[in-house]
């Protein structure tokens, strides 16, 4: 500035001014104790779209200021004036997002680190306001102005923290450089899956629900990020609730605030998880209802429910589920799955299905563009598929859920390839040779639902290891020398379907013309 | 030249003085506008996750896994070309027993267009008496007791309508989803475009016409519409051989027809270097594909190969043109995993102008002539687990009057027939993750409009789209700068609640 300084006194008074105006929207939080209880709660969203302006105006700002020390004989720019409104909106943002935080009763530990942040850039931005008005009004004195650039830095130092908390809460604490090449997903806290017992013996809330909150809901939901005073983290957390009070009320998920929020219609305002986030998957909804229908224990293991055969393999792959975070394999709905973790799965199969596929064109496939899973219809090559072509589905058969082998060659020596895939859900083997020396071999399918075996020579004996199949819904027997009024196990009655032994209706009795 | 320059230089100045803020800000707004729609904005318009239906073009029909894991893997559409009443089959409305014969209230006729009624014309009652059936305790006629043995198999819905009240342009929109002539690709090619085909012998989309009269839509109800033409269906004689010359002639034998398919695919080829025509490709993969036909369709579709009691199941009639024997073809096929299976019958089209036509006569032979065959389709699919992943569909292309039909305003005759009528109809769909033994939408009391859950044909589509695993809007092909869908451009929406 080419002018003579103004005398110090006026300048001091407009600074001590600016600096208060500037501070006023801190009254905001007044905003508490006033009669209109909704005040609060709605101004207190708009911190989301006030917070803006601090962070642009400040580093603007600063930035200014830099060219300003880089260029000494240009023009000053009125900074003052951009920190006026940087440090107001800094203020502003701060009593709103107390406002936020009382109203959606947010809590932990990145949230208080955030307050302490907003309220230290509130004052910190409201104090470089006055020495900056100050260093403008009085540009003789050097002191005053490397104060003002020395606040100045400690601000955008300040803001950028204390904004990066705000992002990490609102978007999840790797959300930023998720993308970079040196991040690594922050590593599940390790779930210890007992996948050495069978499913029954699975805790239901230990090794069943508790991971699929984790998956669903920890990101907003854990002692690290409490939003709306919720901590799902562990059992006790669970049954304090949250602002709203209790989220569960065991015994009837329809009125348990937990499984309300997450069965609402995904349009719904209060559908959980919110609307961009995965989404539970049907079966693992299905899961958290079944728990809280049980009375939501902190112990019990699944022999105690009884669970159908599509919730018992969506539970058997939760391991797999919270190592990769692909989501369980989805029937007819467009819910987020995540395709990332598929691309890894189908990554590790690729050259064992091309390789089939150029083998078998057209018999393998993926069971949907979403999946890795496949699916094996060898029917069409009828006889031209035999034993021997079992051996190649050897790298995928983990792999392979839905399998067509009707009418192929195969025979009882197929029995172990067969056994081999674990993960299927259908397997037919309509009018091949096989007999009932293959039956022992299904009993590692624990996930069968159907099993057509109509056509072949499978009798009675058969029966008994089938049983074994708790998954097994289906058994497709007609045309084999299983009578229909073959006595049968309770626990195979409607499993069972036969020809229909029924003979058309074949009168049907004309009216006639009619007159009128 | 250097005026000319200095000329231009001069107006090129006086242009951009002219030049106002305005102007600037307009050009900047269209210019990142556009380049905002070109890229960004496309994810508003749905355009940018286009799902991929490339395919090596010698094999147009190769399997692709449907967008999410589906419950159906081929359909069974039975078409009853002519519109069946519904209100003498599945739609009981004994209000409407209590007003049959008297005069139709006005308000049925105000702002109506009909294609016979004229006048006033009277109400008609069901001419068939209702029970309730099976453990869902649907309402159902007694014409059809063979389909009622599957009552608790099948899903109804009473509430299908349509905006087409002639023949053929409601039968294009059923199975094209558009009512004009080409405009749409049929149900089956969507089908055959999405998931290509398991087994190459055999087209993935056959069509079986019972004889009688073809349906008025004509051969575009199986057309391929914008879709390459190798995705349109491939109608099976009724009568005598399904397709003709499978075998060889006397002194040709299979190697010399190989011989002959190579050059000339070689010659086409040719062609396609030069030209670039695709149409060129799908010949290629035709004549691949009968070559392979020859062996596999033959014995597909040899009904001599069926045991006696079948054949006495279906009521087939060997060498005959007759539903029973495509209903028996549909379950040949549907085991040889033929991805679209599209029956027509035929004379539903029950306006009382004569005794083929009429209600009491005709109609009552039609039911006789499909529901034995649509039972045994239906045990047969059951016992043989193929229900399990196969879609049935049974309905016409759009309802009938609950008035009586009086033709040119003439007396009553002998013959009870009903007009066409698009407000309300019903269908039933059976398989393929339909809910079994549910009733879905409702009328009012006369049958006449829908008051409950309507459900427009293009719903009806989206919810077959869902079941083969796509969502309607995703299988979809770029065409005169549209992306073309069955379900058109009208929202249309999946009816989740019959869904099992």
């Amino acid at each position: 500035m080419q002018d003579p300084a103004p005398p110090a006194r006026p300048a001091l008074r407009t600074a001590a001014l600016l600096s208060a105006a500037a501070a006023a929207p801190a009254l905001l939080m007044l905003t508490e104790r006033m009669p209109w209880a909704w005040l609060g709660p709605f101004l207190g969203r708009f911190h989301t779209v006030i917070l803006h302006f601090p962070v642009a105006l400040l580093l603007l700002a600063a930035l200014l200021e830099v060219f300003q020390a880089a260029s000494p004989g240009a023009r000053r720019f009125p900074l003052s004036v951009v920190m006026f409104f940087g440090s107001m909106g800094a203020v502003t943002a701060m009593a709103l997002g107390w406002l936020l935080m009382h109203a959606d009763a947010v809590k932990g530990p990145l949230v208080h680190r955030h307050m302490q942040g907003g309220i230290a850039l509130a004052i910190l931005s409201v104090v470089t306001l006055f020495t900056c008005v100050l260093a403008e009004a009085e540009s003789g004195r050097r002191t005053v102005l490397w104060i003002y650039r020395g606040l100045l830095a400690a601000t955008c130092v300040m803001l950028v923290r204390t904004a990066h908390d705000g992002g990490s809460i609102t978007h999840g604490e790797d959300f930023l450089d998720e993308y970079a090449p040196w991040h690594k997903a922050k590593p599940h806290e390790a779930f210890q899956f007992p996948v050495s017992k069978p499913l029954a013996q699975w805790d239901i809330y230990a090794h069943v629900v508790a991971p699929i909150l984790q998956e669903r809901c920890y990101e907003c939901h854990s002692a690290r990020n409490v939003k709306g005073g919720l901590e799902l983290g562990s059992w006790a957390a669970i049954q304090r609730g949250g602002k709203d009070g209790p989220v569960l009320t065991a015994g009837a998920p329809e009125k348990s605030l937990l499984y309300q929020r997450i069965d609402l219609p995904l349009e719904h305002q209060e559908h959980m998880p919110p609307r961009r986030r995965a989404q539970p998957s049907p079966e693992e909804m299905a899961l958290i209802r079944r728990w809280i229908a049980m009375g939501a224990p902190e112990k019990g293991t699944l022999a105690a429910v009884h669970l159908d055969s599509r919730l018992l393999s969506v539970v058997g792959q939760l391991p797999a589920l919270l190592s990769s975070g692909a989501a369980a394999p989805e029937g007819g709905d467009s819910r987020e799955i995540d395709p990332a973790a598929v691309a890894k799965l189908r990554a590790g199969l690729a050259a064992a299905v091309a390789s089939l596929q150029a083998k078998y064109p057209n018999i393998i496939t993926y069971e949907s563009r979403q999946s890795a899973d496949l699916c094996l219809n060898a029917a069409p090559l009828g006889g031209g598929f035999r034993d021997a072509d079992m051996a190649v589905l050897a790298p995928v058969r983990d792999r392979i859920v839905w399998a067509d082998l009707s009418g192929t060659a195969v025979t009882d020596r197929a029995a172990q390839a067969i056994g081999a895939m674990r993960n299927l859900r259908v397997l037919k083997l309509a009018n091949t040779a096989v007999t009932d020396s293959l039956v022992p071999a299904l009993a590692s399918l624990q996930h069968l639902e159907s099993l057509n075996i109509h056509g072949t020579s499978v009798t009675p004996a058969a029966m008994s290891g089938l049983e074994r199949l708790h998954a097994l819904r289906r058994i497709y027997v007609a045309f084999t020398k299983i009578p229909a009024d073959t006595p049968c196990p309770e626990s195979m009655r409607g499993k069972l379907i036969f020809a229909n032994a029924v003979a058309p209706v074949l009168e049907l009795t004309n009216l006639g013309p009619q007159k009128p | 030249m250097n005026t000319d320059e200095n000329l231009l230089r001069r107006l090129r100045m006086e242009q951009l003085h002219g030049e106002t803020r305005r102007h600037f800000l307009r050009t900047c707004a269209t210019g990142l506008g556009a380049m905002f729609l070109g890229t960004a904005g496309r994810g508003l318009f749905g355009a940018s996750e286009r799902l991929d239906f490339t395919r090596d073009p010698t094999s147009p029909l190769a399997v692709l896994p449907p967008q999410f894991a589906a419950k159906a893997r081929r359909v069974i559409y039975l078409h009853m070309d002519g519109a069946p009443s519904q209100l003498e089959l599945f739609d009981y409305k004994p209000e409407l027993q209590k007003v049959s014969g008297q005069d139709c209230p006005q308000s049925f006729l105000e702002g109506k267009r009909f294609a016979f009624i004229n006048g006033m014309p009277k109400m008609l009652g069901s001419l068939y008496p209702f029970h309730q059936s099976g453990k869902s305790g649907a309402w159902i006629s007694d014409r059809m007791p063979n389909l009622e043995r599957h009552i608790d198999d099948v899903c109804f819905i009473r509430s299908m309508r349509t905006d087409q009240f002639n023949h053929a342009p409601a039968q294009l929109l059923v199975q094209t989803g558009s009512p004009r002539l080409g405009a749409g690709a049929s149900l089956g090619s969507w089908a055959t475009y999405g998931l290509g085909t398991e087994n190459q012998n055999l087209p993935g989309f056959m069509v079986l016409v019972s004889g009688g009269n073809n349906p008025d839509g004509g051969k575009a109800l199986w057309g391929s519409g914008f879709l390459p033409s190798v995705y349109q269906g491939v109608q099976c004689r009724p009568k005598g051989d399904p397709v003709l010359y499978l075998s060889n002639p006397p002194g040709v034998s299979r190697n010399m027809r190989r011989r002959v398919l190579d050059a000339i695919d070689e010659i086409n080829q040719q062609n396609y270097q030069s030209v670039g025509d695709p149409e060129t490709l799908t010949r290629v993969a035709q004549y691949e594909m009968a070559f392979r036909m020859q062996i596999e369709a033959s014995e597909a579709l040899d009904l001599s190969r069926e045991p006696d009691y079948v054949h006495k199941a279906y009521g087939t009639k060997p060498g005959e043109e007759c539903f029973a024997n495509n209903c028996l073809l549909a379950r040949r096929l549907a085991e040889r995993d033929v991805r679209f299976i599209q029956l027509y019958h035929w004379g539903w089209d029950s306006h009382g102008a004569s005794a083929k036509e009429a209600l009491n006569v005709g109609f009552s032979d039609r039911c006789r002539e499909t529901d034995v065959p649509v039972g045994a389709l239906l045990d047969d699919l059951k016992a043989r687990g193929l229900l399990e992943d196969t879609l049935v569909v049974w309905g016409g292309e759009f309802g009938r009057t609950p008035m009586q039909e009086n033709r040119g305003g003439a007396a009553q005759t002998e013959f009870k027939g009903r007009d066409h009528h698009p407000g309300a109809f019903t269908i039933w769909l059976a398989g393929g993750g339909i809910k079994p033994g549910f009733s879905y939408g409702e009328t009012d009391a006369m049958g006449y409009e829908i008051v409950e859950n309507p459900v427009e044909v293009r719903d009806l589509h989206a919810t077959i789209l869902n079941q083969l695993g796509f969502e309607y809007h995703k299988l979809s092909y770029l065409f005169q700068g549209l992306e073309q869908k069955l379900t058109g451009v009208l929202p249309a929406k999946v009816i989740r609640d019959i869904l099992a």
